[in-house]
């Protein structure tokens, strides 16, 4: 069994476990787009698990999950045509524009390698900590793109009525627009504080999950910043498409976020994989033309990039659920699951709060009870609950 | 006769002097009619080096002591050029010309020689394309001895930087193929510093001392600086000279910004043209640095055509940012790549002598170079801050050259023959590493390689001999050829995957020409001659960021031969010089760029999987050429006034490094351009002078052809706008005054139109509209 995929079957064989459906021989997740997967553990296809995993969730999410009309489903071979017209996407593969020079690629190896040894190998060392640093801060590496990341769900900051990028920005600034300037701001300070204390020999495995979700925090961004971004400029449609999947097409094995979705509910990494087809395809659909170049259908852009969010955000929220039922049922591992959820789990709140104000003001509330007073129940109803559907 | 005695002489035939009160001109004219008269067979290029010779002596005679001509008798040896018989297209900047022009570097002191094109990846760098070429294709030497050594770079970087302009009392530039007499990488051409010499009168008992200070100041980086001088002799045989001199250099405003000219969707990833500019738009950030120079040398002359030298010329430039990377495009303001230490060292003793008839005008040197390069790399957000990289080179070498005296073929021909022998080796240490310093930890993390690898070394050694001849009198010919052996040496890496490499490539080369004097005053020549640059250790073993993207090491590289044939017309005629050179250069086997995948990367090289476009070097399959032309036009005109224009012109194109891509729908080429050479440019000047009183005043104006022909690395090159770097024209004012040694002024105005420019392939734009005053004392 891949060792990537280990940590979350685990956490996926808790999930079921009360039903049965997961043995230590359990196959590991092998892409193959089935809806049923053993994550879907409740068997209807929705992709919503038992949360208290007493195989009677009392939890109810909502209807089945179906596509929305306008959504791209390359997989049904998009039967109504609409609003996409035949496009490249159509043969379920994403098409690179530069496949010899997708330089993202390496950053999510470079996860890889971080995970294998900080969180995948049992309790990392002092010297795990200083190798996963040198492969992080590396030039041109993971931190190199962090460090300037800004989450496009937000508004671009504002100048004295220029927009400016928080690149530009002093800290402090930076600090003020933290939502915008995620990277700077909030993923590298909690990355810096993890790793300076995994040098020092402090709560390894507690730094190791705090650096684990950063870095997944850091993957949803980025996937969908460049998937956004490559409305002018193509190369980053490639780099959305590899912070998500490693750049592997649907039926290979996925690294990264993707690799996390997948084990735990194929169907939403499916349909996250749709979504970034349906950028592919509206890019096919509507390529740079004129003299400056420029797009002629931001529309079905913005349906695109709203159809992959979607799915993004499930699947965050799927590992946010999984590190919860570790959280109640895995012993001495408590506080590294808490130390994850503590970073993962708001990154949840701002779509929470577009979708339902009540159920986001609880999780809100959840993450700041800290681990011994969270109702893991609740939480992980109200979770899928709002992101029920990919 | 002056065409077989002057080269690697230390001393040139008796000259005249000026009477007290003839203006330089005035002089310099007698002294062109004498010589014609004397010398009814000279070609141009022996009037003209004489002439040199005779400018430079007159202006010493108005600018400094008695005695003090004598500093310059043995600076005239026969420069880079190949040949003294056989001219190739070369010109000199003299001591008066960067006095007047106030370059702010060495490579700066090059911008009006025709066929020559400063680049400047930062402002604390600067290097001269000659004929479409830079850096490892062109050979730099101070004094006759090597400057370039196995770490150079591709690129515009910041070698010839580091010959302090105030050490230097003329700067040769001799385009075209200089491999028979300098080996390896003198395929574009040469550019030979001939130092400052100190005074050395005869029948002087006793101490002379004569110091000199100048001071200088520039508005558009804030520069100051200056340098205090010591020229001395004890008896009449030791003289000595030597300086300390400092700067400080701040941020560069330029005359604006420069943008792409053409929108595109970018396909090949993201992309942000450098520098980036503080709030004013105009200032760039990534400029300014501070350097330290020192230099001595003593001459001690040990009879009538002996002399012995011992010389020290060290250059310290401190916490220059690497401006295309202080911030990397797209990176957080803060982040910056600076050489914090940037160091060459040179130190040589040799001995000027004749040995008679077999070794005239023979030179033994001795030498040693150190450069050392210091990185840092500062992330201020990150915790790992900041990185390093050090890499130190040192160079020992050994050259000898000499002459034949002139000796009879048959009734109307004679014939010298210049020779000599050249070895260097270089050791190369080189780490890199990152520090650590919070609260919590305080450590420093080595990895396990450097930008090379540590332990490398190159070494190299040659012979040459170059025989010359004059037929009939006006009928030159010259015909050389070297022998070369190179090896380089790398150990393995095993930890950055980097393997052993233990190469060698022995490689002849050969070169000829023939020049007629057509008329008096009127020379023809054409010359063809073979050129090859080995790879280096740069070439064969360094991972770097470059400034297109990440390069990394190919160790099965070959050296690249290039067949260079020129051909020129040189008038000389009263007050008019004409010079016009057309040329075409084929290289094959040349090393170029191509764009490597992820995959091709050392899987140790995260820096290099990670980096939007990643590089190696490769030997093109084909022929690649340079195909252009250069020309100078000098007249002396009434009232003192005096005017010269350069132009040149360059193409180069060469296979696609790039294969055919599958499919049919592509705009994949055959043939690309080379990259970064260098557009139609050129130069005008219109100058007055008033010797008598010390006055001059000049307008100076450089300009440049928009450069849209781009080759594929180039536009991923974010030093490079989309649709290429736009023309431009600068016009710079001069003016000074000069009361013998103890009083100089100069003043610059640069840039009076306020011109957003910059050469194409450099970082860093020009100055904008500026003052640049310098001010000299002496005893």
């Amino acid at each position: 069994m891949r060792d990537r995929t280990w940590g979350f079957l685990i956490a996926v064989c808790a999930l079921v476990g009360g039903l049965g459906g997961c043995g230590e021989d359990d196959p590991e997740p092998d892409g193959d787009a089935d809806a049923d997967s053993d994550a879907d553990a409740d068997g209807d296809g929705d992709g919503d698990g038992d949360a208290d995993g007493d195989g009677d969730s009392d939890c109810d999410p909502g209807p089945a999950c179906e596509p929305a009309d306008d959504d791209y489903r390359p997989r049904e071979g998009d039967p109504d045509d609409e609003p996409y017209a035949d496009c490249v996407a159509d043969d379920g593969d994403y098409h690179p524009f530069n496949p010899e020079s997708i330089s993202t690629i390496a950053r999510v190896a470079a996860f890889e390698t971080i995970a294998d040894l900080l969180w995948r190998g049992g309790t990392p060392t002092i010297d795990d900590f200083t190798n996963a640093l040198t492969e992080y801060s590396t030039a041109e590496g993971l931190e190199s793109r962090l460090s300037r990341r800004e989450d496009v769900h937000y508004p671009p900051v504002e100048i004295d009525g220029e927009e400016v990028q928080c690149r530009d920005l002093t800290p402090d600034q930076q600090a003020e627009n933290a939502e915008r300037c995620v990277g700077p701001a909030l993923i590298q300070p909690i990355l810096n504080d993890a790793f300076d204390a995994g040098i020092a020999g402090e709560d390894p495995e507690v730094n190791a999950a705090r650096i684990e979700a950063a870095l997944v925090w850091f993957l949803y961004v980025s996937s969908h910043k460049e998937l956004s971004t490559c409305v002018g400029s193509q190369g980053d449609c490639d780099s959305g498409w590899a912070y998500f999947t490693g750049g592997h097409q649907r039926d290979e094995t996925q690294l990264g976020l993707a690799a996390y979705v997948q084990a735990l509910e194929a169907e939403t990494f499916d349909r996250a994989f749709d979504g970034v087809l349906a950028v592919d395809c509206w890019d096919d659909l509507d390529p740079p033309a004129g003299d400056p170049p420029a797009r002629s259908n931001l529309e079905l852009r913005d349906l695109a990039i709203s159809q992959l969010d979607r799915a993004l955000l499930r699947g965050v929220a799927l590992i946010v659920i999984a590190r919860l039922e570790a959280l109640s049922t895995a012993e001495g591992t408590e506080r590294a699951a808490w130390a994850f959820l503590e970073v993962l789990g708001p990154v949840l709140d701002r779509e929470a709060t577009a979708r339902d104000g009540a159920a986001a003001g609880r999780l809100a509330a959840a993450w700041a009870a800290g681990p011994d007073a969270i109702d893991v129940e609740a939480t992980t109803c109200d979770l899928e609950t709002v992101f029920h559907c990919p | 006769m002056l065409l077989v005695s002057a080269a690697w002489c230390h001393a040139e035939p008796v000259r005249a002097e000026p009477a007290p009160d003839e203006s330089c001109d005035h002089y310099v004219a007698r002294e062109e009619r004498e010589f014609l008269a004397e010398h009814p067979g000279a070609t141009p290029a022996e009037l003209e080096r004489y002439l040199a010779g005779e400018r430079r002596e007159c202006v010493v005679e108005g600018t400094t002591d008695s005695g003090r001509a004598e500093d310059y008798e043995t600076t005239t040896r026969s420069g880079a050029a190949t040949s003294e018989a056989v001219p190739q297209s070369s010109t000199r900047v003299e001591r008066r010309d960067i006095e007047e022009r106030m370059p702010r570097s060495s490579p700066d002191a090059l911008r009006y020689e025709p066929g020559v094109y400063v680049q400047q990846t930062a402002q604390s760098q600067g290097s001269a394309y000659i004929r479409g070429v830079t850096g490892q294709q062109t050979v730099m030497l101070f004094d006759g001895i090597r400057l370039n050594n196995s770490l150079y770079r591709q690129g515009p970087n910041q070698y010839f930087f580091t010959v302090d302009s105030h050490s230097v009392a003329s700067i040769d530039v001799t385009r075209g193929s200089g491999s028979v007499l300098y080996g390896s990488d003198a395929l574009g051409g040469v550019i030979e510093a001939h130092p400052i010499e100190p005074a050395l009168a005869e029948g002087l008992h006793g101490l002379r001392l004569s110091p000199r200070t100048t001071l200088r100041a520039g508005t558009a980086d804030d520069e100051i600086g200056g340098r205090f001088e010591l020229d001395g002799q004890i008896g009449d045989r030791l003289g000595f000279i030597g300086g300390v001199g400092y700067r400080d250099v701040g941020l560069l405003e330029s005359g604006g910004q420069i943008h792409d000219s053409v929108s595109k969707v970018y396909s090949g990833g993201e992309r942000e043209l450098v520098p980036r500019y503080a709030a004013d738009g105009r200032t760039q950030l990534g400029t300014g640095f501070r350097e330290a120079t020192e230099d001595a040398r003593l001459v001690y002359r040990l009879g009538e055509d002996t002399r012995a030298v011992l010389a020290i010329y060290d250059y310290r430039q401190f916490d220059a940012p690497r401006t295309d990377k202080c911030p990397p495009p797209f990176a957080p303001a803060g982040e910056c790549l600076t050489y914090e230490e940037q160091f060459r060292a040179l130190g040589y003793l040799a001995l000027d002598t004749d040995l008679g008839r077999f070794a005239r005008g023979a030179r033994v040197g001795l030498s040693l170079q150190r450069q050392r390069e210091r990185r840092r790399m500062d992330r201020p957000a990150s915790i790992v801050d900041p990185q390093y990289g050090r890499d130190t080179v040192l160079t020992p070498g050994l050259t000898l050259r000499a002459r034949t005296s002139p000796f009879r073929l048959w009734k109307r021909a004679s014939a010298a023959i210049a020779y000599g022998i050249d070895a260097y080796r270089d050791d190369v240490s080189s780490v890199a590493w990152y520090e650590v310093h919070t609260e919590r930890n305080d450590m420093l993390v080595y990895d396990s390689r450097g930008q090379y690898v540590e332990g490398s070394s190159y070494t190299w050694g040659g012979a040459f001999a170059n025989l010359e001849t004059t037929m009939w009198e006006r009928l030159h010919a010259r015909a050389g050829v070297r022998g070369t052996r190179i090896v380089a040496f790398s150990p393995e890496e095993p930890g950055s995957e980097t393997s052993e490499i233990d190469r060698g490539w022995t490689s002849f080369v050969g070169g000829g020409g023939l020049a007629w004097d057509a008329l008096p005053g009127l020379t023809i020549t054409v010359n063809l001659d073979q050129g090859f640059r080995a790879p280096n250790l740069d070439d064969l073993t360094s991972r770097q960021q470059a400034g297109p993207g990440f390069q990394f090491e190919n160790p099965d590289l070959v050296p690249e031969r290039s067949v260079t044939l020129e051909s020129g017309v040189e008038l000389q005629r009263g007050p008019l010089r004409l010079a016009a050179w057309g040329y075409r250069m084929t290289i094959d086997d040349a090393m170029a760029r191509r764009v490597a995948t992820p995959e091709d990367c050392p899987k140790e090289s995260q820096d290099c999987r990670g980096s939007w476009f990643a590089y190696q070097l490769m030997n093109l399959e084909g022929t690649a050429e340079v195909v252009g032309f250069e020309g100078l036009a000098w007249t002396r005109l009434p009232l003192g006034f005096s005017a010269r224009a350069t132009v040149a012109y360059a193409r180069g194109d060469g296979p696609n490094p790039a294969s055919r891509p599958e499919g049919s729908a592509t705009d994949w080429e055959e043939r690309v351009p080379l990259s970064r050479v260098p557009p139609l440019n050129g130069t005008v000047e219109l100058l007055w002078r008033a010797p008598a009183v010390g006055v001059y005043l000049g307008a100076g104006l450089r300009w440049a052809a928009k450069q849209d022909r781009l080759a594929p690395q180039d536009e991923g090159d974010a030093r490079i706008p989309l649709g290429g770097t736009p023309g431009y024209a600068v016009l710079d004012l001069r003016a000074g005054y000069r009361l013998g040694r103890r009083l100089g002024l100069a003043l610059v105005a640069e840039n009076l139109g306020d011109a957003a420019y910059r050469t194409h392939g450099s970082s860093v734009n020009g100055p904008g509209r500026s003052l640049m005053l310098s001010a000299e004392l002496g005893l």
